[in-house]
């Protein structure tokens, strides 16, 4: 499959995924804002990250960024049944933004398995730090491409990071 | 076998999984006996308390669960686990029925699909000790 409608299916997987989740899940309507693309190091994080890398022929990282004001939200919801200590709360808002990623990508591996007939591997959700960041940048020249997406509680944004050839044919073809 | 003291062991990456699913499987009268966060962890785990029923995540760190599924059923082929996952491409659930789990229930999991796959789980146990 060429690089470009390799990236376009992935996208439009976790958008159609993450859509559907967030209202059945959250009852939150996620309307699109904006696309931007351009090199790694360039990329716009928001407050709280969570990673996914991708692994077989797709191989590239799926980043949800999240404001805090969202993130929040999402966690109340998440452990509104829980007691969570105060102490526990950065790590349980951490372990909502990780939940939320692995449960959309999991999903997203139902649609992607006529790309990689092998299966497609998805390792666990990391939350990203600068080790992580510095690790997507040895990618070969790695590029984003991100999708905004505006709630009435906040932002996020969804990203892939792959190779330079990948992202550019995406949008020079 | 009385199915109202089942005992089971929860294992998964997530802690608001494990916190969740701990509180559920309270509410149906289960007794979870520990957790753990990834397959070494629960390989360790099963062998400590030999559960009447395990919960398995996929995709963890260190092991993931369909190598501890085939660690467990190897040195205990009567071990009863039920896989809680996202993932839900065919191939997985074949793999993970392969390695000898009993059943399969795609998160994010509603309270009563997860009743119903460890209640037939633990009827298959019961039907096999009256055999």
């Amino acid at each position: 499959m060429p690089a470009r409608k390799l990236i376009a299916k992935v996208m439009q997987s976790v958008m159609t995924r993450t859509h559907a989740y967030f209202e059945s899940e959250f009852d939150i309507k996620l309307t699109e804002h904006s696309c931007a693309h351009g090199r790694f190091e360039n990329m716009t994080l928001l407050d709280t990250t969570a990673v996914i890398h991708v692994g077989g022929l797709i191989n590239l990282l799926i980043a949800f960024s999240f404001e805090s004001s969202l993130l929040n939200v999402i966690f109340e919801k998440m452990t509104e049944e829980l007691e969570i200590e105060l102490h526990e709360i950065g790590i349980y808002r951490e372990a909502a933004a990780s939940d939320v990623i692995n449960t959309i990508v999991g999903h997203c591996t139902i649609d992607l398995l006529h790309i990689d007939k092998n299966g497609v591997a998805i390792t666990p959700p990391t939350i990203l730090d600068s080790n992580h960041a510095k690790k997507a940048s040895h990618i070969k020249d790695a590029m984003f491409y991100t999708v905004s997406l505006n709630t009435t509680l906040g932002k996020m944004n969804i990203s892939l990071v792959a190779q330079s050839e990948m992202l550019e044919n995406n949008f020079n073809e | 076998m009385d199915v109202d003291i089942l005992t089971v062991l929860v294992v998964d990456d997530s802690p608001i999984i494990v916190k969740k699913l701990t509180v559920l499987l309270q509410t149906f009268g289960y007794k979870v006996v520990q957790t753990a966060s990834n397959g070494k962890e629960a390989v360790a785990a099963y062998k400590q308390h030999q559960p009447d029923v395990v919960t398995m995540d996929i995709t963890m760190p260190e092991m993931d669960g369909i190598e501890a599924t085939q660690e467990i059923i190897g040195e205990f082929p009567d071990a009863k686990i039920v896989m809680i996952t996202s993932h839900g491409q065919e191939n997985m659930v074949l793999d993970a029925l392969k390695a000898g789990a009993k059943g399969y229930v795609l998160k994010p999991f509603q309270q009563q699909k997860v009743y119903e796959t460890i209640q037939k789980t633990c009827k298959r146990k019961i039907e096999l000790q009256f055999c």
